[in-house]
């Protein structure tokens, strides 16, 4: 049965044998105790009895007497006057106890008692006389006592154990349904359908814990197979065209020798941009599956310095580029991997704006991390376009004319990524504001 | 110059061998690891051209092997990886350079002889001169004909990296790894640019020109009647 196979199960019957055994020994101690306590109460009372039969001392017909009085009397003890030739002088014990002292007797015959049982207690004693006076006690209190203390202690660990037992069985059914339900997420998904997730309770206990990690692994699993299937689209659409003139080309080439040099040239161009739309591919793959080693990079200086590698180009293009970079700012990053980063946003933003379009790059200390942003006062992105263009090989219908993978964003969003930074865009009014922000500074 | 290619793929390594030759270069070839290390620790090389990928003993390893017996000649990594992580790892084993596959030949060419013809250890030199153009290193100044020339902190790194190439063949992609630390392709014109706004400044209004465009393969600096 799955049921007594669960952990919940198991950890159930081991703590209720564990109560059963402490139950038990508790038990035992109460029991023994309260008997001891409650037979000592009962030797007191015939102690006490047996010197008040003696207080005044009395004669020996007058203690007989005072034995009569007694039992005719509604006193729950019994006696036996004994002469010195062990004859029976008075008294309802039926056996002859065969010394003084402490000792148990059955009880007279006609008792209700079970005679089998030595249910009485007895205390005798020697008189100056030679005669001996027994006295004595039912013990039946104690054992009703004792009845009573075990049948309380085993009613109150029957229902505990079966309290026990289904609280037992309720957490592990509760559990195999928990476990049942992510197995049957995994198992849709093994069919195929990446879009199942594995419920959360809310409870926040550690089956939620593993729900929820299950839930970010099948979220960016099911990420990576959207980009790959979007991917390899893209590949075979936005491939074919090149190598379709990639072909006419050569093929004119060989055609006509008098073209030939020209379309040779121009087939070559073409196979560069082929592999330059391979590397780039490359690359992003290469960084999404990386372990980029990280240090402390001083961003100010690549910042400005990449302004100034810049600066010159857009001064060619009549544009004037502005660095606002604050002095001294560090974070942790891939030297390598920011710097293209930035590079792919600054030719991002040449490329894409008119001659002439001033732009900006800037980085500056905010809160206890550190705001980049560089913004042009071109055309910009229309808001419901703004996340698409991060997707590869997405280019908007304005930009289809100029040169580009439709990679370059992509790789800045995945650079972005891999160094947990955030990446916003948002209208500069007019034009493109690019943004991104670096959690903490590096010390 | 003497090469050692080792190089698994054999239309590729036929079709190098056949141009470093006719470029004026004696070349042996070695089709895996094992076969290389045999040739490069028994000749004494130039330059060694070493794909990193080879069946058996892979190419990170022949070279490790190689430095380890003391064998100097300078190291070429040929690969398909151009990931920086792999570049720093192949340096670290030793190699000198490194070019990502698939790459022009002319690249191929003029890392060559930039590797062959590296001074040993110029760190000491203060001073570099190419006709009548100096560079102090420690003023940080540039004269041509005793004329003081004005230049942005990239372009003197820019003039820096020729003048210690001077007369040998600089690529594109040398000068975007070397002056600007790109290990990339930029989309734009970052080299040109600053090509010609050096230019502008060191041979507009002197008689000759210094730095030359060399077609498809980059620019080389040296004196007018050098070629």
């Amino acid at each position: 049965m799955r049921l007594t196979r669960t952990e919940g199960f198991r950890l159930t019957t081991l703590f209720a044998g564990i109560f059963l055994l402490a139950g038990g020994i508790v038990f035992a101690l109460v029991y023994w105790i309260s008997s001891q306590a409650l037979e000592d109460q009962v030797r007191v009372e015939i102690r006490r009895e047996a010197s008040e039969l003696m207080q005044p001392r009395p004669t020996a017909e007058g203690l007989m007497m005072r034995i009569r009085i007694k039992l005719a009397g509604s006193g729950h003890f019994h006696y036996l006057l004994v002469g010195p030739l062990d004859n029976r002088l008075a008294g309802d014990i039926a056996a002859l106890p065969q010394a003084v002292g402490w000792s148990r007797q059955a009880l007279a015959g006609g008792e209700t008692e079970d005679r089998s049982e030595k249910n009485l207690l007895v205390w005798g004693e020697r008189l100056p006389n030679g005669n001996r006076l027994w006295v004595g006690a039912s013990l039946q209190r104690v054992s009703e006592a004792q009845e009573a203390i075990r049948s309380a202690f085993g009613l109150g660990l029957a229902a505990a154990l079966v309290a026990a037992v289904a609280g037992g069985v309720m957490v592990s059914l509760g559990f195999l349904r928990r476990v049942d339900a992510i197995n049957r997420t995994t198992r849709a998904i093994i069919g195929g359908d990446l879009s199942h997730r594995v419920p959360v309770s809310g409870s926040g206990d550690e089956l939620d814990h593993l729900a929820q990690n299950l839930n970010a692994m099948l979220a960016r699993m099911e990420n990576l197979m959207d980009n790959l299937r979007q991917v390899s689209r893209d590949l075979a659409h936005d491939l074919r065209t090149p190598l379709t003139r990639l072909r006419q080309k050569l093929e004119s080439a060989s055609r006509e020798p008098a073209r030939r040099e020209a379309e040779i040239a121009a087939a070559l161009k073409e196979a560069d941009e082929l592999l330059d739309v391979f590397n780039a591919i490359l690359r992003l793959a290469q960084i999404e599956a990386g372990q980029p080693t990280f240090a402390p990079v001083a961003l100010s200086g690549l910042l400005s310095g990449l302004a100034d590698t810049y600066r010159p180009l857009a001064e060619e293009q009549g544009r004037f580029l502005q660095a606002r970079v604050e002095a001294g700012l560090m974070v942790s990053g891939n030297h390598a991997l920011l710097t293209q980063m930035f590079v792919n946003l600054l030719e991002n933003a040449l490329t894409h704006t008119p001659p002439g379009t001033p732009l900006e790059i800037g980085a500056a200390r905010a809160g206890r991390g550190v705001r980049t942003w560089i913004e042009d006062r071109g055309p910009g992105i229309p808001a419901h376009e703004r996340d698409r263009v991060l997707r590869r090989f997405y280019r908007l219908e304005a930009s289809r004319s100029t040169p580009g993978s439709g990679l370059g964003l992509a790789l800045v969003d995945t650079i972005a990524q891999r160094h947990g930074l955030r990446l916003q865009l948002s209208d500069a009014g007019p034009g493109l504001r690019v943004e991104i922000f670096f959690p903490a500074a590096a010390a | 110059m003497k090469l050692l290619l080792i190089e698994d793929d054999a239309d590729l390594a036929a079709y190098l061998v056949r141009g470093l030759k006719e470029a004026g270069h004696t070349v042996d070839h070695a089709a895996d690891g094992k076969g290389g290390l045999f040739l490069a620790a028994g000749g004494n090389y130039d330059v060694l051209i070493v794909d990193r990928r080879l069946p058996g003993l892979d190419g990170l390893s022949v070279v490790k092997t190689l430095r380890g017996a003391d064998v100097k000649s300078p190291v070429l990594f040929l690969t398909a990886q151009g990931g920086v992580e792999d570049r720093v790892e192949g340096l670290m084993a030793g190699g000198d350079d490194y070019l990502a596959k698939p790459f022009a030949f002319a690249e191929l060419l003029a890392r060559i002889s930039a590797l062959a013809r590296r001074p040993p250890l110029s760190e000491q030199t203060t001073r570099l001169a190419v006709a009548d153009l100096e560079m102090d290193l420690v003023k940080r100044t540039v004269t041509r004909a005793g004329q003081r020339i004005d230049l942005q902190p990239q372009e003197f790194k820019l003039l820096e990296y020729l003048l210690r190439h001077a007369g040998q063949v600089v690529t594109r992609t040398m000068l975007l790894e070397n002056v600007w630390d790109f290990h990339f392709d930029p989309k734009t014109s970052v080299v040109e640019t600053h090509v010609s706004r050096l230019r502008a400044k060191v041979d507009k209004g002197f008689d000759s020109e210094l730095i030359h465009t060399v077609r498809g393969a980059g620019y080389s600096l040296h004196a007018p009647d050098a070629d």
